[in-house]
């Protein structure tokens, strides 16, 4: 089941999580952008 | 905590994927709700590695399945996906933004999966702000729990909903 919720006038509270989401997100990339390979691999 | 992995097919296609813990000192400074500090935050990056088009159906579904398998084998276990924004990827629909497209399709690829698998007894929330200085900044995250782990879910947004 998805529920979704929208938010038109989020609170700082809910802004700053956010913001923290987006800033581990773009940490997350350039870890996985640099990394040439994982440890397991899934061929499909 | 972190966990990754290559997944690929014969067209050349290869995404990562990465679950990344999230600390239990950073979940407290959203909430000291005793409910939601017994569950575990991960959040979810896909990369594209190599391919060019479309990412390929068998992918996603091996994606949809490797996270599936994730939520299975760890029972407190909360998935946060946040829909990037400033990377482009490659979509029909160019009116969408980049994050919501990515916001579209997670919920797709949710849907699909707990339909074809028979499962029960997931949520996915689906959560959209605008900011309140620029309306054409919307930003999308996901959570996907259990349906028992709803309350303590909510309750998360629910203080942050405080002003």
């Amino acid at each position: 089941m998805t529920r979704n919720i929208t938010i038109k006038t989020p609170s700082p509270k809910m802004i700053q999580v956010f913001d923290d989401l987006r800033e581990k997100k773009q940490q997350q990339i350039k870890k996985l952008s640099e990394k040439k390979e994982c440890t397991f691999t899934i061929v499909v | 905590m972190d966990l990754s992995f290559d997944i690929k097919n014969a067209e050349g296609d290869h995404v990562m994927v990465a679950l990344s813990y999230y600390d239990s000192e950073t979940i407290s400074l959203f909430s000291s709700d005793p409910l939601t500090l017994t569950l575990v935050f991960y959040d979810v990056t896909l990369v594209r590695k190599a391919g060019t088009g479309y990412v390929g159906y068998n992918i996603l579904f091996a994606v949809s399945d490797t996270l599936a398998k994730f939520m299975m084998e760890n029972e407190d276990a909360v998935l946060c996906f946040y829909c990037d924004a400033d990377t482009d990827v490659r979509r029909n629909h160019d009116r969408l933004l980049p994050q919501e497209y990515r916001s579209k399709l997670f919920s797709k690829m949710f849907e699909w999966y707990v339909r074809s698998h028979k499962l029960k007894g997931f949520i996915n929330y689906k959560v959209e702000i605008e900011h309140p200085n620029n309306s054409a900044s919307r930003q999308f995250a996901h959570f996907i729990c259990r349906e028992k782990h709803q309350e303590a879910v909510a309750t998360i947004g629910h203080l942050l909903m405080e002003k």
